[in-house]
């Protein structure tokens, strides 16, 4: 899914895996007041507390790790077709497979956050694809919209700053259909830069599609790093 | 305070302690691990016959994690992390790197023990040093750390330099 940012309806997604961690899911104006009454204040306040543990953290969002509880609401997130209109050939063809995302919670050469709101409301999914010194990013938004460019921005930017820290990589790459706009704003605004147009190297809805390549290198993230 | 053996029912707070960052500026910038991956890690480590992980524990709360791993150069390397800051400083890391180096050389009979550090860390190169190790080198760009290639002070304690009481020595 790596290069795929892609809008999702209210509601979709990985509340399950919310109410399994204690952190309220991803919750519309509605269902909050729904649950305020009996044991929304309670929900709230836990759950600040048992925030799973993660340095991955910024004003906005914070990135923790794939756990498999996270499978099964993650697939059938993955597998709704407003998500499948941007996944990119990297997922398993016949729909997310459960074996490859549960994979994500334990393979070291793919390190994969789930992507929380500072509350704990799961908003998304991040991942990274190593190969010796080169690492592909991925992102996933359940509701692009209501997070917002901003949020989506600050996601990129912290795994892709993890990943320079923790391992010794020359660039992060980024694939993403040159349609959809939103991503490619998401990732320039994060800091890559267009590359090029990659001729028909995607099957996207059983065409082969072009995609565009963004990158960020070691040395512009350590200048960017240095100026701050 | 005391050091027991790591046990599975530790690596939630294990996990926990490494996730948060806490240590992570004077150890290795590491990803946040999921709860399979890190359980994982510690049953490749109880597999294993080079590889002794310990608990610190102080009033019963695990505050911090040391082991003896399979070495760089030989013998076992150590390594050692309190997660706690408030729990740094009051000399638990002296004790617990002590009685790990007590029992590497009684129990495992080992004839050298290894440490890199980082030659800015000068909490615990005194506490190293206070525990008897010796300063052997400085290792040139030898670890990738926070996005970059960074020197190691390279450490040792040899079995004959460690005070051993008579009935803990080996023949
Ligand atoms: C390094 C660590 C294990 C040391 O344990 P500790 O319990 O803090 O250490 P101690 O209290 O036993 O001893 C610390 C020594 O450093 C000295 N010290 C403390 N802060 C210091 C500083 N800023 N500068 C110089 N010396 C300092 C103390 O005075 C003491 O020396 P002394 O006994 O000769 O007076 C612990 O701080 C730790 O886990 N830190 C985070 C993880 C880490 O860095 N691990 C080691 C990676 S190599």
């Amino acid at each position: 899914m790596d290069g795929s940012l892609w809008p999702l309806g209210n509601g979709d997604g990985v509340g399950k895996a919310a109410r399994a961690t204690g952190a309220p899911k991803a919750m519309t104006a509605m269902k909050r007041t729904k649950t305020a009454g009996r044991k929304g204040m309670r929900e709230r306040s836990t759950t600040s507390a048992r925030l799973p543990a993660t340095w991955l953290v910024g004003s906005g969002v914070r990135l923790r790790p794939v756990e498999p509880s996270d499978a099964r609401p993650l697939q059938r997130w993955l597998d709704r077709p407003s998500a499948r209109q941007w996944l990119s050939e990297l997922l398993p063809r016949a729909g997310p497979q459960l074996a490859w995302i549960a994979q994500l919670a334990t393979d070291p050469a793919k390190p994969s956050f789930i992507i929380e709101t500072s509350l704990g409301a799961q908003i998304g999914l991040a991942t990274l694809s190593v190969e010796g010194v080169q690492a592909k990013l991925g992102i996933a938004i359940q509701d692009t919209r209501r997070v917002g460019l901003d949020r989506c921005a600050e996601a990129v930017r912290l795994l892709a700053d993890a990943a320079f820290r923790v391992l010794p990589l020359q660039r992060i790459e980024v694939r993403v259909l040159p349609s959809n706009e939103f991503a490619v704003e998401v990732y320039e605004e994060a800091g890559f830069s267009r590359e090029g147009v990659l001729r028909k190297v995607a099957f996207h809805a059983g065409k082969a599609r072009d995609e565009l390549m963004l990158s960020l290198l070691w040395e512009e993230w350590m200048a960017r790093r240095a100026s701050i | 305070m005391r050091l027991r053996r790591l046990q599975r029912a530790d690596i939630e707070a294990v996990r926990d302690g490494f996730a948060s960052g806490i240590a992570a500026a004077t150890t290795r910038w590491m990803f946040p691990r999921s709860l399979p991956s890190k359980l994982g890690w510690f049953d490749d480590m109880e597999a294993s016959k080079e590889h002794d992980a310990f608990a610190i524990v102080v009033n019963r709360r695990v505050v911090g994690i040391c082991s003896l791993r399979p070495p760089r150069f030989a013998g076992r390397e150590l390594t050692i992390a309190i997660f706690d800051p408030a729990m740094r400083g009051r000399g638990l890391g002296t004790f617990a790197v002590t009685e790990l180096c007590r029992f590497g050389f009684s129990q495992l009979r080992l004839r050298r023990i290894e440490l890199g550090v980082y030659p800015n860390h000068r909490a615990a190169i005194a506490c190293y040093a206070r525990c008897g190790f010796q300063y052997e080198a400085l290792l040139r760009r030898y670890v990738y750390h926070n996005g970059v290639w960074t020197d190691a002070m390279w450490m040792s304690l040899l079995r004959s330099e460690m005070g051993l009481k008579k009935n803990e020595r080996a023949r």
